[in-house]
């Protein structure tokens, strides 16, 4: 007898990755809590307003490089996560897409997608999602940060991470009398250039009063999750997570903001949510969260596989792309500043 | 490695990166799980969900093995050299959790060691882009590297992979959802392990029994791209020994005891027929070159023929114990 070849395999064993489609661009043009839609469109009128002439110039400069058929969406964050006076008064979602869509046609643009932050710290795919149609999100990313190993880190001791603090350096030691501690080290910035920029960054808290406490993220990780998925980069056990959902005409949206899917695609004919490059034009006070964010995406193991499949993607464009190794170099911020000018008509 | 494969290893060890690995160093721990009974399915996986949103891997054929993701740990640490030299790494050790058919826990922390690609400490994303890669630099002698880290003592002075693989044990065991009782009283086996990796090497093993109770020390061969099979060897390796120990080290020697005291010795004996000998299965099937590596050790350890007897031993003992029932319960 010859001898043969057999092979056996369990799907089990080698894991899918969806692929996600990308456009070029995504440009958040803004972010607000829910109560700042209480006196109406004041506030987002006027972050939409100061946000058009910069998603204008990006516009221009990415259909110079990609085309006029380059793929640009546009989107806007509302937080409904952070804990607000009065739930009684929220607006409702149909309420608030209604005042944003008049917004953004009044600065001259058009919003594609609507996003919920309580969407990033679990995924909904669908109006009135079940557990099934749910992703824990902020766990899944807060479950790949790998804190950067001190000098004479060997492994002996557990990561501090678990804590709900990341910091970019060596902390000062705990000094217990601050009056008296002339030993007072100062922290010190992993990979400084002469002198350091320590930041660390509280990931999550939990209300120790209760016994079984959910953990309450920071807008810091959440930020995180949210620039993850605009450059489609989260899965969960392989599966592509908040795709944006359109409703269909004469579907109702649902009158909790809880209901909503995490993303709803807003305008028929969107290019992808998710792109090669994410910019985000906000109010300075993000500035702080922003930047906490990207320090955790430098804290990521990211899968491989994910990465390549990106990285593919964009080669094999027609005009191809070349992605940098690290996902930060696909993000860029713009704070805009809080000058007002006052016409004398 | 041979292309016809039977066993897709889904993760692969052996980085895609400019410098080869050079050297591979493991631990693997290997005890019962803290559960009366035998896990479910779904309960297995679960409990190897260590990382949210991350895939665990699971083959029902021929056992049960649910495998969690790996996990990464940051280092950056002198390294433990015998003789002369000095080596510092920096990168990252991975470790998983792997149980075998709701029973068997094992945790393995391991990491391949490659030439350094800057005089420096890079930025940590570099490192976290070759998961399970530690860097090393001031290039010190192999065979030193591998003396030192396969007789560095506790605690660790070198890599910790002793306490990585212990760590993701105790993650395990103290889930919430295991009831914390084992049917017998068996202790964890630990397996060290460390291969010389160079292209074209063909793989070789040679297991050494410390003089240490219940750990073994394995030096390995083999090309860059056999150290997932290398690693996989291992972990069955430690399975099987840590098998072959339990059976004849506690279950016989105790039911002997208990029948020359008149006890009851059958329950025990009946855990031993009924859960632990039918995890007695070589991995074989996986690939030739498993296959190869395999027949080499038990050619030499006659593994299979010394558990055959322990079996033959227990059921012996067993048919004793049915024609004379013991007189005290």
């Amino acid at each position: 007898m010859t001898a043969v070849d057999v092979s056996y395999d369990e799907v089990t064993q080698t894991p899918k990755v969806d692929s996600v489609g990308l456009g070029h661009l995504s440009v958040e043009t803004g972010h607000l809590y829910l109560d700042d839609f209480a006196d109406g469109d004041r506030q987002i009128s006027r972050q939409l307003e100061q946000a058009a002439p910069w998603l204008e110039a990006a516009t221009k400069r990415v259909r110079k490089r990609f085309g006029r058929n380059a793929r640009i969406s546009t989107c806007f964050l509302v937080d409904d996560y952070t804990p607000s006076g009065s739930t009684v008064e929220q607006p409702k979602p149909s309420e608030v897409v209604d005042i944003i869509t008049a917004a953004a046609d009044q600065a001259g643009f058009k919003i594609d997608y609507l996003a919920r932050e309580a969407g990033c710290a679990i995924a909904c795919e669908r109006p009135y999602s079940g557990p099934r149609d749910k992703s824990a999100l902020a766990d899944i990313v807060a479950g790949l940060i790998v804190e950067e190993a001190a000098v004479g880190a060997n492994g002996s001791r557990p990561p501090t991470a678990q804590t709900g603090w990341l910091s970019n350096g060596e902390r000062s030691p705990a000094v217990s009398v601050a009056m008296d501690a002339p030993d007072w080290r100062p922290p010190e910035e992993f990979g400084k250039y002469r002198h350091s920029v320590f930041v660390d960054i509280e990931l999550w808290s939990l209300d120790n009063s209760q016994p079984h406490a959910e953990r309450q993220y920071s807008c810091s990780l959440l930020s995180a999750v949210w620039q993850l998925l605009r450059l489609g980069l989260l899965r969960n056990k392989g599966q592509a997570v908040a795709k944006p959902y359109r409703f269909a005409p004469g579907e109702a949206f649902p009158d909790l903001w809880s209901q909503l899917p995490s993303i709803t695609q807003l305008t028929q004919d969107a290019a992808p949510f998710a792109a090669y490059q994410a910019l985000s034009v906000l109010p300075p006070y993000y500035r702080a969260a922003e930047h906490a964010a990207e320090i955790i995406i430098d804290h990521l193991r990211f899968d491989g596989a994910v990465l390549k499949q990106t990285a593919d993607r964009a080669r094999d464009e027609a005009s191809p792309v070349t992605l940098p190794d690290n996902p930060v170099g696909r993000m860029s911020h713009l704070f805009f500043d809080d000058v007002h000018v006052t016409h004398n008509d | 490695m041979s292309p016809t494969t039977t066993d897709r290893d889904p993760r692969p060890a052996v980085p895609d990166i400019g410098t080869r690995p050079w050297l591979g160093f493991g631990e693997v721990r290997t005890c019962l799980i803290q559960n009366l009974g035998t896990l479910s399915p779904s309960a297995t996986v679960a409990l190897m969900q260590l990382t949210p949103g991350s895939p665990v891997i699971k083959a029902e054929r021929p056992v049960r093995r649910v495998v969690s993701p790996e996990q990464v740990t940051g280092v950056d640490c002198r390294l433990q050299v015998a003789r002369e030299g000095r080596g510092r790494a920096i990168g990252t050790v991975l470790s998983h959790a792997v149980v075998t058919n709701g029973r068997i826990l094992q945790g393995t922390a391991h990491v391949a060691l490659t030439e350094a690609t800057s005089k420096e400490r890079r930025e940590w994303r570099h490192y976290l882009r070759h998961q399970g890669v530690v860097e090393v630099l001031h290039s010190p002698d192999p065979h030193n590297l591998i003396d030192g880290y396969l007789a560095d003592t506790s605690p660790a002075r070198g890599l910790d992979l002793a306490s990585i693989s212990d760590r993701i044990i105790d993650e395990v065991q103290q889930s919430n959802t295991l009831n914390h009782t084992t049917a017998l009283r068996a202790s964890t086996a630990v397996v060290r392990w460390a291969a010389t990796l160079a292209p074209d090497a063909k793989p070789t093993v040679g297991i050494a029994k410390s003089d240490v109770p219940n750990f073994h020390v394995i030096r390995l061969t083999g090309a860059p791209e056999d150290l997932p099979t290398l690693i996989r060897f291992c972990e069955e390796f430690a399975l099987h020994e840590w098998l072959l120990t339990t059976v004849q080290d506690v279950i016989v020697p105790r039911a002997e005891k208990d029948i020359a005291r008149d006890r009851d010795p059958l329950d025990s004996l009946l855990f031993a027929l009924n859960e632990l000998v039918p995890l007695w299965m070589p991995p074989t099937h996986l690939s030739p070159d498993m296959k190869a590596l395999w027949e080499a050790m038990e050619s030499r350890t006659h593994y299979s023929r010394l558990f055959e007897r322990q079996v033959a031993r227990i059921r012996d003992l067993r048919d004793q114990v049915k024609i004379r029932p013991p007189r005290r319960f």
